[in-house]
């Protein structure tokens, strides 16, 4: 038998268990039906329980003792269910939205995928066009500017490209030019060629500040414009041209490997070749530069190294080829081509260009550039008709440090009045009367009028510059010269000192030629960068004889004509035409090259 | 207004000055801005690199070519050179 107080402990023990699941259940109810609580708490549902038995009444009766109370709304199933299904239904909504959600991401990441597809198909076609262009194009400028000043002033040759100055009493003349600018062009459009394409920037020189006709220009009767091309600084193409690079690599000859052909606006075979090797063409001309020989012609030419004995030691070098009469910047009037060829020798071969002991020769033979028609007419003096000769002979000696030449001239009608003069000329070699002209009485085997002037050989330069014409352009002079250049570097500085030194016959038949002259070029270049060298020069040309006149007879042999006009002026009949020699010119220059 | 014979031999006092200041002051500014080996410049096993200015010009384009120590170089190439970028 159980006692009594076990009994009422398991009793107790059931019931507190009992109570306590019951408790539980109700307490989860109530939390899941929570929202509808507030809307049916009005209605109680009451449970009884009797102690003894345990179990549980919804009704009062005896023995029985309310056990809990209970909101009836809490035990309606109806809004439970509705509960679920809304609970049911939002997170049916939410997972349906997921999965839009996630469809629309598959479907952004596709996308996304075929267009970094595409980007990455387009970016090979865009870097192999700027490859290409890269590859096959390149542009550089190379600047020449200067500032010079002169102590003496007088007529000369240009000392660079376009470079004039005033002549006689312009002492103390300075200027600040621009002789060079290219924009370089180079096109690669395949391995074997090139297309160059170079335009250069150059002085206008027109009418419109000092002059008169023919720069300006007359429109109808009453109108005219001033010229506006005076000291304006233009462009003009220097150099345009195709250059075929695998002439000898496709006969497979291959000592001449190398070489090219050009065809179009192209140096010619000397001056560019002469100016590198003389190394500061930014400071001054080269020899038959200088004398009269254009850099660039319109032409076909060939030009290359020569390695007879295989490898890459170079023996020879050669340029040839056959151009226009006319140089770059003229129209060219002739019906007959000129030809120059030139060849370096290097006996005992180069590794890089020029090095060591070098033999070059340089010929050049060409017409005037005159018209057929006019050529054809029969003159004493073929004057500007004349053939035209060059030719130098250069013995050359370079090393990284230093380098120096020598070399000879030797031409026929090469030296005209127009080169004598291009950096300046007395005014009546260009239509400008200068001097005092004599209206009345005799001069010089002249009589003289208003109506019919004649020029005073001692005053201004019109009857000088017809003997210096007729010394210079008769058909048949001689030229004679002689030039030595080169440099050294001072090891450890930046500093170069360099020279040039030329003598020239214009015109070595006549015995004693006033215009010969001597010029030199010294001064010291400073290499400030790869790409930038200053140079301060003097710069000066001597007419080196006595004054000097020389007779109107003696002149007659040269195409001196007594008696005739010249600007519409009687020149000198008799007598003897004085002041034949041209004052020195003495000037210093600072330039600057700038090569990219 | 006749032509009288002048004739100067040099460009005068002022031409020769200055030259010689030019050349003075030229071997100044290169010794100041040109470190030799020894003070400071990267020296490469096979020795310094080309200075241009040691080279002798070739060819005055673009770009200028020059030759050092028996190679020729392009101004590209000796300023890589010297500033130790890649060509």
């Amino acid at each position: 038998m159980v006692p009594s107080w076990k009994t009422h402990m398991r009793v107790s023990k059931q019931y507190i268990e009992a109570i306590a699941s019951l408790a539980i259940t109700l307490l989860l109810v109530l939390c899941s039906a929570r929202p509808g609580l507030a809307q049916s708490a009005g209605t109680m549902f009451k449970l009884y329980v009797d102690p003894t038995t345990h179990l549980i009444y919804t009704q009062p009766g005896r023995n029985r003792r309310l056990f809990a109370e209970i909101p009836s709304s809490a035990l309606v199933s109806q809004d439970l269910e509705a509960q679920q299904q809304k609970t049911q239904q939002t997170v049916d909504s939410d997972h349906q939205q997921l999965q839009q959600l996630a469809a629309r991401n598959q479907y952004l990441e596709a996308s996304n995928a075929a267009l970094a597809q595409q980007i990455a198909e387009i970016k090979p076609a865009w870097r192999s066009y700027v490859d290409n262009f890269q590859d096959k194009f390149r542009v550089g400028t190379l600047v020449y500017a200067d500032y010079r000043f002169y102590t003496h002033t007088s007529f000369q040759p240009q000392e660079l490209t376009q470079i004039t100055n005033p002549g006689p009493w312009n002492d103390d003349y300075s200027s600040f030019d621009i002789s060079r600018a290219y924009l370089n062009f180079f096109f690669f459009p395949t391995d074997d060629w090139i297309v160059r394409i170079t335009p250069n920037i150059y002085k206008t020189i027109g009418a419109a500040a000092g002059g008169t006709e023919p720069g300006n220009v007359k429109i109808g009767s009453n109108t005219a414009f001033g010229s506006n091309l005076d000291g304006n600084l233009g462009y003009r193409l220097k150099y345009g041209y195709l250059q075929y690079k695998s002439l000898w690599d496709k006969l497979s000859v291959a000592a001449l490997k190398g070489g090219t052909v050009s065809f179009g606006e192209i140096p010619n075979p000397l001056v560019a070749w002469e100016e590198d090797l003389y190394g500061f063409r930014y400071v001054n001309l080269t020899p038959w530069n200088y004398l009269s020989l254009s850099s660039t012609q319109l032409g076909l030419s060939m030009e290359g190294p020569i390695k007879p004995f295989g490898g890459e030691t170079t023996y020879a070098d050669y340029g040839i080829g056959v151009y226009n009469n006319a140089n770059f910047h003229q129209y060219e009037q002739s019906n007959l081509k000129q030809v120059m060829g030139r060849l370096s020798i290097y006996p005992f071969g180069q590794s890089w260009r020029f090095q060591g002991l070098g033999l070059t020769g340089f010929y050049n033979y060409g017409y005037g550039n005159t018209a057929p028609d006019s050529e054809s007419i029969p003159t004493v003096l073929k004057g500007p008709n004349a053939h035209i000769t060059r030719i130098a002979a250069l013995l050359h000696y370079s090393a990284e440090q230093w380098g120096v030449a020598g070399e000879f001239d030797y031409g026929n009608n090469a030296f005209s009045a127009a080169n004598m003069f291009s950096g300046s000329a007395p005014g009546d070699e260009y239509g400008f009367v200068t001097g005092t002209p004599v209206t009345t009485g005799t001069i010089a085997g002249n009589t003289c009028s208003t109506a019919t002037p004649c020029y005073n050989p001692a005053s201004g330069f019109g009857a000088q510059t017809a003997a210096w014409n007729a010394l210079l352009n008769n058909g048949q002079s001689r030229q004679v010269g002689a030039d030595f250049f080169g440099h050294f570097h001072i090891p450890g500085t930046n500093l170069t000192p360099f020279g040039m030194a030329e003598w020239f016959q214009p015109n070595n038949k006549v015995a004693t030629d006033p215009l010969d002259f001597f010029r030199f070029i010294a001064g010291v270049s400073y290499q400030f960068n790869e790409y930038l060298r200053f140079a301060i020069d003097s710069q000066n040309v001597l007419y080196y004889h006595n004054q000097m006149s020389l007779p109107v007879s003696y002149l007659e042999k040269f195409n001196y004509v007594p008696g005739s006009k010249l600007n519409g002026q009687l020149l000198p009949k008799t007598g003897s035409i004085p002041y034949l020699v041209p004052f020195d010119v003495h000037s210093i220059f600072f330039n600057a090259e700038f090569s990219y | 207004m006749s032509l009288r014979r002048r004739r100067v031999i040099v460009a005068g006092p002022v031409g020769a000055l200055a030259l010689a200041a030019t050349l003075l002051l030229g071997c100044a500014t290169a010794a100041s801005n040109q470190p030799s080996p020894a003070s400071g410049t990267k020296v490469s096993s096979q020795g310094p690199p080309p200075r241009v200015q040691d080279c002798a010009i070739v060819s005055i384009s673009s770009p200028s070519r020059y030759a050092c120590n028996g190679k020729t170089y392009t101004s590209f190439q000796l300023t890589a050179l010297r500033t130790g970028a890649k060509d």
